[in-house]
């Protein structure tokens, strides 16, 4: 009696969400509201199940995540249960593979972690279904406005983040001081790109029987170098529309970039073949490496084995303007999450992009929050006294000032790789030192991404 | 009569009964997705919105044939193909000739050729993409030693493909030379004996005893690395991504970027049906082939009374 009683009590919840919503993705009349608003409470007669997955991060990482799951599973006892599975992020998209696997199989789990570029594809492709009408109004006022647009897609939410991610020059203090470097500490006073190879060229030397190289610019083999140089594109990559990137990506501002990445790499300052140990040991063998913020959770738990680093700007264009690389990992409700599960889904969501929640990856994952006013609350990055003021200091000027979404395209998958194959190839293959050779290979990729884009329908 | 009859049930229940697994495997993992991939190549199958397809009929067929990447690919399977299964065969049958004696120690070579085979392609690509690397790579290394410059190698353009042919004719060889020395074996001494009776040289022996000898098996040999080298997969995933500029992108990697990569399912199946499309061609022609040629020993024997 009681099993039957719990059966009817869930299928009567489940039908009034359900009529409420009327569709998988809660569809309904225009604009109505089907969350909760602010300072209601959750309640269901029976407890809800959730399948969460998240690709497979480092130690700090895992322990947020397992910590916040349990607070979460613990505060909503009986109401909402997430279980949490991983999946391997891989150097070449193997989780977003596995996404797209899990959606041509219709098995997606009811809420994923996606990284930033991806929203636009799995928006315009339903995997993710809009939030905005289960997130009440004003909820995501405190979010950075470029991490509220990347969450966005043809004027809807489908995404909130936790925290965020920059590119960012690490610096060995030991040698640049040994050097008599000056490094800059004011967003304004920023090298430039032209001073950033002077500077690492200065500082290629043989040290013992050993080359020390200035700088390190090694990334995954995916999309790093796409992430990283695309602002030097500074027409822009692609159109607005997301849709056409050929007179963009192999423009003159492109060919320009291809000439001056090359020419870094011709000049023997980079070492090419890196990877973030290179720059972390004590004797290191780059003493610069362009690198992502989150690169910093590892060398803090390195301790004592870590060299003595600093963080500097992303360098700035010839006119002095920076444009950093930024978007990180975002979390969103898929489409194979029920009707009667979403306003549930929607409040894992909350709970793990709250203030509270926001603050604590950030401290424990050594990450920038997502959220403006924890930039102005968090010591690390408000206290001039605080032991990591100096480092977070400089990625809190580079994110409110100066950060720069990865293109919203539908098409990113094929966009970044085709990108970065392409500047794999500018950088250390023979036969690109000319203008010309730079801009055909530029116009290849280009016209195989236009030609991918053009084959996805725009639905 | 009837027990007969009953036994001749039993036997053919637990004939069935024996081919069943390989009925069961055959069609969910052979013909099922054989029929669905030629399904699939006439849709727009999105595997991000499998709920949206729809039929598009010749449509994928028509892209491809405009596609130039497809071309590239097209070229660059073939080249390797050419290249590789010539010089694998050739490469393996001079191994096996090698090691095919009884005397004490040439086991060794067996084992020593045949290591390749067993250590996996990823980590022998991993393996030699360190020995290509163009700083501190092993081969740049002995070429500086004689004082060569250092290659770009996997970083080459018109180098690229060719390391991998190396890389791949060196791993394989060994897979096919195993095969080679069975069949050698199996040759009768009594005609080695005869032959130098004849007062026969070696070169002789080997053109008219141990070749016609082992024909059945190179034909075997031929046609299975044949297949492995169309399926060339592995060693431009790991290596070289299909770069640089696409000169190392094979037919199965261009059909692994469309239909996993970039999700394309329908325009991916359209590629896997037209490769599987030209297997097939390729098998009949062979099989042509191979019946011209008997016909043509037939002939020339009862010209020639039997010499």
């Amino acid at each position: 009696m009681k099993k039957i009683l719990s059966i009817g009590c869930t299928a009567v919840l489940a039908a009034v969400v359900a009529c409420a919503g009327c569709g998988k993705d809660g569809e309904t009349a225009d604009g109505e509201f089907l969350g909760l608003k602010k300072g209601e409470t959750f309640t269901t007669d029976q407890e809800i199940s959730l399948t969460f997955t998240r690709p497979t991060g480092n130690n700090a990482q895992e322990k947020w995540w397992t910590d916040t799951i349990a607070a979460f599973n613990e505060e909503y006892a009986g109401r909402i249960k997430v279980t949490c599975t991983t999946a391997t992020r891989g150097n070449s998209r193997e989780y977003e593979q596995k996404i797209s696997i899990w959606a041509g199989s219709d098995s997606l789990p009811d809420v994923l972690y996606v990284d930033g570029p991806f929203v636009s594809n799995y928006a315009n492709s339903g995997v993710l279904v809009p939030i905005d009408r289960y997130i009440y109004e004003g909820y995501t006022d405190d979010f950075l406005d470029y991490v509220n647009d990347q969450n966005t897609y043809n004027g809807r939410l489908y995404t909130l983040s936790i925290v965020d991610s920059t590119v960012v020059l690490f610096y060995n203090k030991t040698v640049l001081s040994e050097e008599r470097i000056a490094v800059p500490d004011e967003i304004a006073d920023a090298w430039t790109f032209d001073e950033l190879k002077t500077t690492a060229t200065g500082l290629t030397k043989t040290v013992g029987a050993k080359k020390r190289y200035g700088l390190q610019i090694a990334g995954d083999a995916g999309e790093w170098l796409s992430y990283a140089f695309t602002p030097l594109w500074t027409e822009g990559v692609v159109n607005s529309e997301g849709k056409v990137t050929t007179g963009y990506l192999n423009g003159d501002a492109g060919v320009s970039a291809g000439e001056y990445l090359r020419s870094l790499v011709k000049s023997g300052a980079v070492y090419a073949s890196a990877t973030s140990s290179d720059f972390s040991a004590k004797t290191p063998t780059a003493s610069m490496a362009l690198m992502g913020t989150q690169n910093i959770s590892e060398f803090l738990a390195l301790g004592e084995d870590m060299c003595d680093w600093g963080v500097t700007f992303y360098p700035a264009d010839d006119e002095g303007k920076i444009s950093a690389p930024c978007g990180g990992w975002t979390l969103g409700i898929t489409k194979n999450c029920a009707s009667g599960k979403t306003v549930a889904a929607s409040e894992f969501l909350k709970y793990c992009t709250s203030k509270e929640a926001s603050e604590s990856c950030a401290r424990d994952t050594a990450s920038p929050p997502s959220r403006k006013s924890l930039y102005e609350t968090m010591p690390e990055y408000s206290d001039p006294n605080n032991a990591m003021y100096s480092v977070y200091s400089v990625i809190k000027s580079q994110i409110l000032t100066s950060a720069q979404l990865r293109p919203k395209t539908v098409g990113y998958e094929v966009f970044s790789t085709e990108m970065s194959n392409a500047l794999k190839d500018i950088l250390y293959s023979t036969g690109y030192d000319t203008q010309a050779q730079i801009r055909n290979r530029l116009t290849t990729a280009a016209t195989k991404i236009d030609a991918s884009i053009a084959q996805i329908k725009i639905y | 009569m009837k027990t007969t009859s009953v036994r001749q049930k039993c036997i053919d229940r637990t004939g069935w009964l024996f081919m069943l697994p390989a009925i069961v495997f055959g069609t969910v993992f052979l013909i099922v997705p054989i029929v669905m991939c030629f399904l699939y190549s006439f849709s727009d199958f999105y595997m991000l919105r499998p709920e949206a397809t729809q039929t598009v009929w010749f449509d994928n067929y028509v892209a491809l044939f405009r596609d130039e990447i497809f071309g590239k690919a097209i070229g660059n399977t073939l080249l390797f193909v050419v290249i590789v299964v010539p010089v694998q065969c050739a490469l393996a049958l001079g191994l096996a000739l090698l090691v095919n004696r009884k005397d004490r120690g040439y086991g060794i070579f067996k084992l020593a050729y045949f290591a390749p085979v067993i250590t996996s392609m990823t980590v022998v690509s991993l393996l030699f993409q360190l020995f290509y690397a163009r700083d501190g790579g092993v081969f740049n290394l002995l070429l500086s030693a004689i004082g060569v410059p250092a290659q770009g190698f996997l970083q080459d353009e018109s180098q690229a493909m060719f390391c991998i042919i190396f890389m791949s004719v060196w791993q394989g060889a060994g897979y096919q030379m195993i095969i080679f020395l069975a069949g050698l074996q199996g040759v009768p001494k009594e005609l080695y004996e005869a032959a130098d009776i004849d007062a026969a040289n070696a070169w002789d022996k080997f053109t008219h005893i141990t070749l016609p000898s082992i024909a059945p098996i190179s034909s075997f040999v031929f046609v299975i690395t044949l297949v492995g080298a169309f399926k060339m997969f592995t060693q431009s995933y790991i290596m070289t991504s299909g770069g640089p500029n696409d000169s190392t992108l094979t037919v199965v990697y261009y059909i692994f970027q469309k239909g996993m990569s970039e999700q394309l399912v329908g325009y991916g199946s359209a590629i896997s049906m037209l490769f599987t499309a030209a297997f097939i061609l390729a098998s009949v022609f062979k099989n042509l082939g191979a019946k011209g040629i008997g016909a043509y020993k037939k002939y020339r024997a009862s010209v020639l009374g039997g010499y």
